[in-house]
């Protein structure tokens, strides 16, 4: 792990918003933020480890589960009107989670997030960095299943 | 169109006369372009609707160094999308009007903070911002001038608070996004403590428009009162949601809902001025002109400009619980009347919804309004109970149904 997170830093050198650039790309590279990586950026940058855990800990999308894919159900009011807690509820009973846990095997974590800013298509969802909307219960769900192969 | 081009490659950008506000721009001086910034009558975009010319004035004037600007991406208020349309379709005229802010500013270093749920947009930017480094637009001798300039893509962490622009400064410098007390304004202190101009992208892609025309000819855009051109988020129960550029004050509420393809059912409600920190309005408010000057006067705010249209079968308690859901959730926790007042209105809220809703509930939520408008730290706080008190303004009768 030390190796690839010295990587990670070395690749922000040059960068002045550097902690979120760092975090970002620790998320990416083990699908979450291992608390040992959080010891060893501290260690590398030269801040305290609480300094580390106290940004990272603010920010919803950095999680402190290992999940190979975030799901992220709007349900913002827009979306909410348009019925996005049908879409949690199907979501939550299809693996067994629900928001905040990721399922045994770590294929997802669910987070019910407020609105992701794609209003003119509700109800809508992110998994990792791609946007769908327009849901229907039955479509989420035909969406996750292309993330199960 | 003025702002939402088709514009998403530099060719493209080019051949609409792209980065010649740029090239005109860097043959001025920096005081006569915040002078014609400030002429055009241009006011932000983000929601605040602060004089622009001003802002750059003020950071301008600061005497420490160095200065810096960012651009603000960072856009989270629920029913506002308009931002990412502008950064999908137009995302070189954001970036111009940022190099010719910094230029008029005197700034050496930006930050683009653009929201983490935009992410595959923001690598679309990353490699914008690259390209244009690589085509003499950004870096060392701009356009082969003596004025040098980077940028700085910067991905938010998914957190509301971080729009506001002090947040935004922590967020950048590696912190929790907790606001800063104001005063100091950014313009004298904001990213390490250095003078930094923060603009929303919308208003950063009009600056380009001031240069191309002359603040006077863009003054006489749209209407007196509020010039220019304006973006619209649309959504809720209508029938073609999207986004819509018009010159302000030229359409009414109404109208805009009209060329929206107008109410999915029947008309209701309408929320405005800021996603959920915005007014509840009822169909009175369907007339009046879409400019800053026409809402300030009755009362309201424009904000991002963002219309969400409730319908008849639209419960607005369940409409204001949904909100205060939203505020508790987003509250950065920092100054206790926020932290504690939008879960007391949560809690509320949903006795309320469940309808054991007594008068005293209805005098604690007043009174828990009054205390996060006074003595809030940040504008979270102090917007939090504006849905309800417009709610109650204008659909008191209704909501009092339910109260025992």
């Amino acid at each position: 792990m030390r190796e690839r997170v010295q990587d990670i830093i070395k690749s922000t050198r040059g960068k002045e918003a550097r902690v979120m650039a760092i975090l970002h790309s620790v998320q990416d590279e083990f699908g979450y933020i291992p608390k040992e990586a959080m010891e060893i950026i501290a260690e590398e940058i030269g801040i305290s480890k609480s300094e580390i855990y106290d940004t990272a800990s603010f920010y919803s999308f950095f999680t402190f589960k290992p999940a190979k894919h975030v799901i992220r159900v709007c349900n913002g009011f827009v979306c909410n009107l348009k019925g996005s807690e049908d879409i949690i509820k199907a979501i939550e009973e299809k693996y067994g989670i629900s928001n905040g846990e990721a399922t045994k095997d770590g294929l997802f974590l669910l987070q019910v997030v407020e609105c992701i800013g794609r209003c003119e298509g509700p109800p809508a969802m992110l998994v990792d960095d791609e946007s769908y909307g327009n849901l229907t219960p039955e479509k989420a769900l035909e969406i996750l299943r292309r993330y199960e192969e | 169109m003025m702002l939402l081009k088709n514009a998403k490659t530099l060719d493209s950008y080019l051949s609409q006369k792209g980065f010649s506000s740029l090239e005109i721009a860097l043959k001025k001086k920096q005081n006569y372009l915040i002078s014609e910034v400030e002429r055009s009558g241009l006011v932000g975009r983000g929601g605040a609707a602060f004089p622009t010319g001003l802002k750059m004035k003020f950071t301008a004037a600061s005497t420490s160094t160095p200065k810096y600007i960012v651009a603000n991406a960072d856009e989270g208020e629920p029913g506002t999308f308009k931002d990412r349309v502008l950064m999908e379709k137009n995302p070189y005229q954001i970036l111009e009007g940022m190099i010719i802010s910094a230029y008029a500013i005197g700034a050496r270093k930006g930050f683009f903070y653009i929201r983490q749920e935009y992410r595959k947009l923001a690598k679309r930017i990353e490699e914008i911002i690259t390209e244009l480094y690589r085509e003499g637009y950004l870096g060392k001798n701009i356009l082969g001038t003596r004025f040098s300039f980077d940028i700085e893509l910067v991905i938010g962490g998914g957190a509301y608070i971080c729009g506001e622009e002090t947040a935004l400064i922590e967020s950048i410098e590696g912190k929790r996004g907790f606001p800063r007390m104001k005063p100091p304004y950014p313009a004298q202190s904001g990213l390490w403590n250095k003078p930094t101009l923060i603009n929303n992208v919308e208003t950063l892609a009009n600056i380009p428009l001031i240069v191309e025309l002359g603040g006077e000819n863009y003054r006489n855009l749209g209407s007196e009162l509020c010039p220019g051109p304006k973006l619209f988020s649309v959504s809720g129960f209508v029938n073609d949601a999207g986004v819509y550029e018009e010159m302000l004050g030229e359409l009414t509420v109404g109208e805009i809902i009209d060329y929206a393809g107008g109410v999915d059912g029947e008309f209701k409600a309408l929320m405005l001025g800021g996603g959920a920190a915005g007014y509840i309005l009822d169909k009175s408010f369907l007339d009046m002109p879409l400019c800053f000057y026409h809402a300030k006067e009755r009362g309201i705010s424009l904000g991002t400009g963002d219309i969400i249209v409730f319908n008849h079968n639209v419960d607005l308690w369940q409409v204001l619980l949904k909100i205060s859901q939203f505020f508790e959730h987003e509250s950065c926790g920092q100054c206790f009347p926020c932290r504690y007042g939008t879960k007391k209105m949560r809690e509320i809220m949903e006795k309320i919804v469940s309808g054991k809703g007594s008068k005293f509930d209805i005098e604690r939520l007043n009174r828990i309004s009054r205390a996060m408008k006074l003595a809030s730290l940040c504008p979270l706080g102090t917007s939090a109970p504006m849905a309800y008190e417009s709610a109650m303004e204008y659909f008191h009768d209704e909501l009092m149904e339910v109260i025992k």
